[in-house]
C-alpha cells in the first residue's frame, strides 16, 4: 500500500484571526512572482465564499496549499498530486516538511498574523483505491507515521490515531505530540 | 497511467460497474493519450479528441502567467509535451461532467466528491447549464476519473466539442405548479438517444438542446438554445395529446439570437426523428470553415425559418426508421419518482431554538410549493455554484433521508432537493444547517450567476466571480436578499462577451471588457440591461456602456435604490428600465466611469480577488501614446455613442420603420470605429464608407493588426458584411444582430488601439515602420 496521492494539515493556533482572508492572495500571488518556494507554482484559487472550504489555495503542478477551513478547523492543508521519489516514509516527509517551509514562509510574512501548531497533524490519504478508509490501510501506513514523528518530535511521546470519521471521507491519521512545538522548531 | 500501486487499477475494479462501450471508450482515449505523450498522435487531433471527452485547457496553459510586471514562462517539468497546439500537457486542466436534465442520484454525488477530493482542488461547480465542472486537473488521472463516472453511470462524453452537448430541462419538471407535463424523461431520452449518434458528429459547432414544462417561466431558457422543446398538449384525430412546441436556432454567445417557432406541435414519436433530421440539415449544410458563424443559428437566419422547416421536412422523409426512435415511450413514466409516503419525522416536535427567525426567511425565499399537495422542493443556494466535496457527500445523505434519492442542479448554479414532506422542512433546514448549506436568498439578487472568468477561463477579460462574490457580500449586508420588490431582479456575470453566465437575459447583466487608461489597462464590465429572465429568456438585453470593475458595485447599488424610489406601483424592474428608458439611465450612470490616475487610485488597475496589476494576456506597458491616438480613441468614442443611438431606435418603436434606421446606425457606429483607428495610418483618410472598408480591410484585416486573439478577424467581418448587405431589406431580426456585431467591432476596436499603442503604432509613421518590421519577418 503506497498512495501516490495523499494530504497533511497543520491547524492554526486558538488565537490566530485572519480578519480579511482575501490578504492571503496577496501574499501568494507575490510568491509565485518571487517564486518564494520551490516547486512549479501556477496560480491562486480564491474559494473564501464556501463556507467550509479550502479558502484561499496557492496551486503549484505537485502540490495545492490551501489556508483551509475544512470540518470548522482553520489550517495549512497541503494536497500532493503528483508522485514523488522514494518510500511512502520518504514521500510523507517530503510532503512535510514542503508543508512546514510554506507554513514558516507565512508566519515570516508581516501582512498576517497566522500561527500554526506544529505539534500536531493530519495525515489524509488522498487514494480510495490503494489506501481506503479501513483499519487494514491505517495499519499500513501508521508503522511510517510514527518513524516520521519520531524524526520530527525527537524525545516526545507521540500518538497516531484514525480518526473516527465517516467511512465514506479519507482515511485520515491524527499525529500528535505530547508538547508544544513552534513551526520554526519543526523546520530547524 | 493508471493507477497500479498494488497491481490493482480502478479498471479492474470498476470492470464489472461500467457499461461496456462507456468502459471501451475511457480505453480508447488512454491509449490516445499514450500515443500523444509519444508524439504519434498529432497534437491538433488529440486535442479535439479530449475536448469531446470534456477535458478542457484552463488559464496560463500555454505555459506563460503574466505576474502584474511581466509575462513569465511556467518551468513545467516536461514543457515539450503539449496536449493541443500551445497547450502544456503538464498544465491543470478542467474536466466538464454532464448531467442530462441536471439529474444526480444520492450514489453519483458521492462519487462527484470522491473525484473532487482526489483528483481536483474539493471544489465542486455547478454550471449555467446543469453540467459539474472540476478543475485544476492532471491529464494523467482523468481516465480513472472517467471510469469512476462510469461506474455510476456518468460519461463526459461530448460535454465539450462540436457535438450535442448536455441536454438541460427545468429543475422542478415533474412537481412544477405550471407545467403541462413532466419533460425529464423526454430531455434524458433525448441526451442518450443523440450521445455519439452518427449524425451529430460532423457538426461545424455546439448543439444545445433545452425542454421546458411551460411558456412562462425561465427555468427551461428554450429561447437561447438551439433546439427548444416546450411542453404542450393538443387534441389530434380529437384525442388530446402531450407534444411540444419546438424552436430552433436560438442562441446567446456573442451574437445573440431568440429561437424561432419551427413547429406548433410535435408529437413525442416524431420528436427524435425531427430532431434528428434537424442534425442532419445542420451538419451538412452548416458553416464549417468559420467557427464564428457555424451554430445553427446562422443558418437559420441565413435561409430563413421557412426554408430551414422545408429542407428538415424533406429530410426527415429519407431517414431510415429506427425503432430507438420510440421503444421509450412506453416507460416514460417510469421517470416519475416516489416519495416517501410519511414525513421523515412524523409525530416528532423538532426545535429550531435560535434558528426560528432565520428558518422563517429561508421558507419564504428557497422553498417552492410542489403541485402535488403536502410536497415542496427546496433549493441550495451554492455561492458563486461552488460547493465542496464534503458538502456534496453529507448533502447526499441528507438527499437519501428527505427525498427518493435524486437532486437536480439548475441554471442558476445551484441545486434543487425535491419531494421534500412540507412538515420535514424544519429537520431538513437543521440538516442543510449543520453542512453550512442553509442560506437564504436562493435564485434572489443576491445568489448571483458568474462564469469562471479570469480565475480559471482562457477567454476571461475580467473577474466575473470576483465581481459576483463582491457583490454577493455587499448586497446581503444591505438584506436585499429578502425584499420582496427585489425578489425578480437577477443579477449575471461574465468574464467576457460569449455569455456563459447568461447575462443577456439577466435584469442586470455584465460582461467583461478593458480600456486603456493612459498608458495602463483598467478591467471593466459592460452593462447590460432591458433583458428578461421570464418568458424562457424572452428577451435580450443590451449594453449601455463600460463601468470600471471596482464601480460595479456602486452601479448596481445605484441602479436599486434608483428603482426602490422611482417605480411604480408593482412595476418589475426590467418595465422600470425601460420605462425610464436606457438613455436615461446610462446619462445618470455617467459619473461611475471616472477612473482615477494610477498614483491616486492604484485599485482600479486590479481586479477583483487578484493583487496583480491587470493585465490581459502577456502584453506589457508599452510606449508613449501621442497625438493621433487621440484622435482614434475620439473615433473609437464617437463610434460607441453612435452604437448607443442604435439601440435607442430599435428599442423606441421597432416596427415602426426604425429597423432599417437602427441597422444602418449600427454600420455607421462600425465605420466610426474603424475611421479612428485608419487615422493611425492615413490623418486625412476620407469619410467615404467605400473608402474606409476599403482602407480597413487592407490596413487592418489583410495585415491581421486587428485581428482577436482567439476570435482572429471574426470582428472586422461584421463591418464587412454590414457594408455589402447595406441596401438590402433589413429584417427585426438582423437589426439586432447587426448591433450586437457592432458592439463587438467596437470592442475589438478598444483592444486593437491598446494593443498599437503598446506596440508603439501611433502615428503613420510608426505604421509604416510596423508594416516594414512585420514584412521583413515573414521574409
Amino acid at each position: 500500500m503506497n498512495p501516490e496521492r495523499f494530504c497533511v494539515k497543520f491547524f492554526a493556533t486558538p488565537d490566530t484571526q485572519v480578519e480579511n482572508e482575501a490578504i492571503f492572495i496577496d501574499i501568494f500571488q507575490d510568491w509565485i512572482k518571487h517564486r518564494k518556494l520551490d516547486g512549479v507554482l501556477l496560480d491562486v484559487a480564491d474559494y473564501s465564499h464556501v463556507p467550509s472550504g479550502p479558502g484561499v489555495m496557492l496551486v503549484a503542478y505537485e502540490t495545492n496549499y490551501a489556508m483551509d477551513h475544512g470540518d470548522g478547523q482553520f489550517g495549512l492543508y497541503a494536497q500532493r498530486k503528483v508522485a514523488a521519489e522514494g518510500s511512502q516514509q520518504e514521500r510523507i516527509l517530503s510532503l512535510l516538511k514542503s508543508t512546514i517551509a510554506f507554513g514558516k514562509l507565512l508566519e515570516s510574512d508581516s501582512r498576517v498574523d497566522v500561527k500554526l501548531e506544529g505539534h500536531k497533524f493530519l495525515y489524509i490519504s488522498n487514494d480510495r483505491l490503494n489506501a481506503p478508509n479501513t483499519d487494514e490501510a491505517f495499519a499500513a501506513v501508521k508503522g511510517d507515521l510514527e518513524a516520521i514523528a519520531t524524526q520530527l518530535y525527537p524525545h516526545q511521546t507521540v500518538t497516531v490515531t484514525r480518526l473516527e470519521n465517516d467511512p465514506r471521507a479519507r482515511l485520515t491519521a491524527v499525529v500528535e505530540a505530547q508538547t508544544p512545538v513552534s513551526l520554526e522548531a519543526l523546520a530547524a | 497511467m493508471t493507477t497500479e500501486q498494488q497491481g490493482v487499477t480502478w479498471k479492474q475494479v470498476l470492470a464489472d460497474k461500467m457499461p461496456a462501450h462507456l468502459a471501451e471508450e475511457i480505453d480508447t482515449f488512454e491509449n490516445q493519450m499514450a500515443l500523444r505523450m509519444q508524439d504519434k498522435l498529432d497534437e491538433k487531433v488529440f486535442a479535439e479528441l479530449r475536448l469531446r471527452r470534456g477535458a478542457y485547457g484552463q488559464r496560463y496553459d500555454n505555459g506563460y502567467r503574466h505576474d502584474g510586471e511581466r509575462s513569465q514562462a511556467i518551468p513545467f517539468p516536461q514543457p515539450e509535451l503539449t496536449k493541443g497546439p500551445d497547450t502544456k500537457w503538464q498544465a491543470p486542466g478542467m474536466q466538464r461532467i454532464k448531467l442530462p436534465y441536471g439529474g444526480m442520484t444520492a450514489e453519483q454525488m458521492d462519487v462527484l466528491a470522491d473525484i473532487a477530493e482526489e483528483y481536483s482542488d474539493c471544489i465542486i461547480h455547478i454550471t449555467t447549464r446543469q453540467d459539474i465542472q472540476l478543475h485544476f486537473l492532471r491529464m494523467e488521472d482523468i481516465p480513472d476519473m472517467h471510469r469512476r463516472l462510469a461506474s455510476v453511470g456518468i460519461t463526459t462524453r461530448e460535454a465539450c466539442g462540436n457535438s450535442v452537448r448536455n441536454v438541460t430541462a427545468c429543475p422542478l419538471a415533474g412537481v412544477c405548479r405550471d407545467e403541462v407535463f413532466d419533460v425529464t424523461g423526454y430531455a434524458n431520452e433525448t441526451a442518450q438517444y443523440f450521445l455519439g449518434h452518427k449524425d451529430v458528429q460532423d457538426f461545424g459547432r455546439k448543439f444545445k438542446i433545452a425542454f421546458s414544462g411551460c411558456q412562462q417561466h425561465p427555468c427551461g431558457l428554450t429561447s437561447m438554445h438551439d433546439l427548444g422543446l416546450i411542453a404542450k398538449k393538443a387534441v389530434v384525430d380529437g384525442e388530446e395529446k402531450e407534444g411540444f412546441e419546438m424552436y430552433v436556432g436560438g442562441g446567446l454567445g456573442a451574437v445573440p439570437f431568440l429561437a424561432k417557432l419551427f413547429d406548433e406541435f410535435v408529437l413525442p414519436e416524431e420528436l427524435l426523428p425531427l430532431s434528428q433530421a434537424i442534425a442532419r440539415v445542420y451538419a451538412r449544410l452548416g458553416e464549417k470553415k468559420n467557427r464564428n458563424k457555424a451554430r445553427i443559428k446562422f443558418l437559420v437566419s441565413k435561409l430563413g425559418i421557412d426554408e430551414f422547416r422545408r429542407l428538415v421536412k424533406e429530410e426527415r422523409k429519407t431517414i431510415e426508421n429506427d425503432p430507438e426512435w420510440t421503444n421509450w415511450l412506453n416507460n416514460i413514466r417510469s421517470y416519475e419518482e416516489k416519495p416517501a409516503p410519511e414525513p421523515l419525522t412524523k409525530g416528532e416536535s423538532i426545535d429550531l431554538g435560535d434558528a426560528a427567525n432565520d428558518f422563517q426567511r429561508w421558507k419564504e425565499s428557497n422553498v417552492y410549493y410542489q403541485r402535488q399537495a403536502g410536497f415542496v422542493s427546496v433549493t441550495l443556494a451554492l455561492p458563486l455554484g461552488d460547493l465542496t466535496a464534503q458538502q456534496m457527500r453529507d448533502l447526499s445523505n441528507i438527499v437519501r433521508k428527505f427525498t427518493p434519492g435524486a437532486a437536480r442542479t439548475t441554471v442558476e448554479q445551484n441545486i434543487l432537493l425535491r419531494w421534500i414532506h412540507e412538515a420535514d422542512l424544519p429537520a431538513l433546514y437543521l440538516a442543510l444547517k449543520a453542512i453550512s448549506l442553509h442560506e437564504a436568498g436562493a435564485e434572489s439578487i443576491i445568489d448571483i450567476t458568474a462564469c469562471p472568468g479570469t480565475d480559471t477561463c482562457k477567454l476571461g477579460i475580467s473577474s466575473s466571480r470576483g465581481l459576483a462574490a463582491e457583490l454577493r457580500q455587499r448586497l446581503a449586508e444591505k438584506e436585499w436578499q429578502y425584499d420582496v420588490s427585489l425578489r425578480d431582479i437577477r443579477i449575471k456575470a461574465s468574464g467576457c462577451f460569449n455569455s456563459c453566465s447568461q447575462h443577456t437575459v439577466a435584469e442586470i447583466g455584465f460582461y467583461g471588457a478593458s480600456r486603456l487608461v493612459g498608458q495602463r489597462r483598467v478591467p471593466h464590465f459592460q452593462l447590460v440591461l432591458g433583458g428578461e429572465w421570464g418568458n424562457n429568456a424572452a428577451q435580450y438585453g443590451q449594453g449601455l456602456g463600460v463601468i470600471p470593475s471596482k464601480r460595479v458595485p456602486d452601479v448596481v447599488e445605484f441602479l436599486i435604490d434608483m428603482y426602490l424610489s422611482e417605480r411604480q406601483d408593482g412595476e418589475k424592474f426590467s418595465a422600470f428600465v425601460h420605462r425610464i428608458g436606457k438613455k436615461t439611465i446610462r446619462e445618470r450612470v455617467k459619473p461611475f466611469a471616472a477612473i482615477p490616475d494610477y498614483e491616486t487610485n492604484k485599485e482600479f488597475y486590479r481586479d477583483w480577488a487578484d493583487s496583480r496589476e491587470y493585465t490581459i494576456g502577456d502584453i506589457g506597458i508599452g510606449e508613449c501614446a501621442g497625438e493621433v491616438v487621440t484622435l482614434t480613441d475620439f473615433g473609437v468614442a464617437k463610434a460607441e455613442s453612435i452604437y448607443f443611438d442604435a439601440t435607442l431606435l430599435l428599442e423606441e418603436q421597432p416596427m415602426n420603420g426604425n429597423v432599417k434606421a437602427a441597422a444602418d446606425k449600427a454600420l455607421e457606429a462600425m465605420l466610426k470605429a474603424a475611421h479612428g483607428l485608419l487615422k493611425v495610418c492615413d490623418i486625412d483618410i476620407s469619410e467615404d464608407p467605400a473608402v474606409i472598408v476599403q482602407s480597413f480591410r487592407t490596413n487592418f484585416y489583410d495585415t491581421r493588426l486587428f485581428f482577436d486573439p482567439f476570435a482572429k478577424g471574426k470582428f472586422a467581418s461584421y463591418l464587412f458584411k454590414g457594408y455589402e448587405q447595406r441596401d438590402e431589406v433589413i429584417t427585426l431580426d438582423r437589426a439586432r444582430e447587426i448591433i450586437e456585431e457592432s458592439r463587438l467591432f467596437i470592442e475589438a476596436a478598444h483592444e486593437c488601439n491598446a494593443r498599437m499603442l503598446q506596440s508603439g503604432i501611433t502615428s503613420p509613421a510608426g505604421f509604416k515602420k510596423w508594416l516594414v518590421d512585420r514584412e521583413m519577418q515573414t521574409v
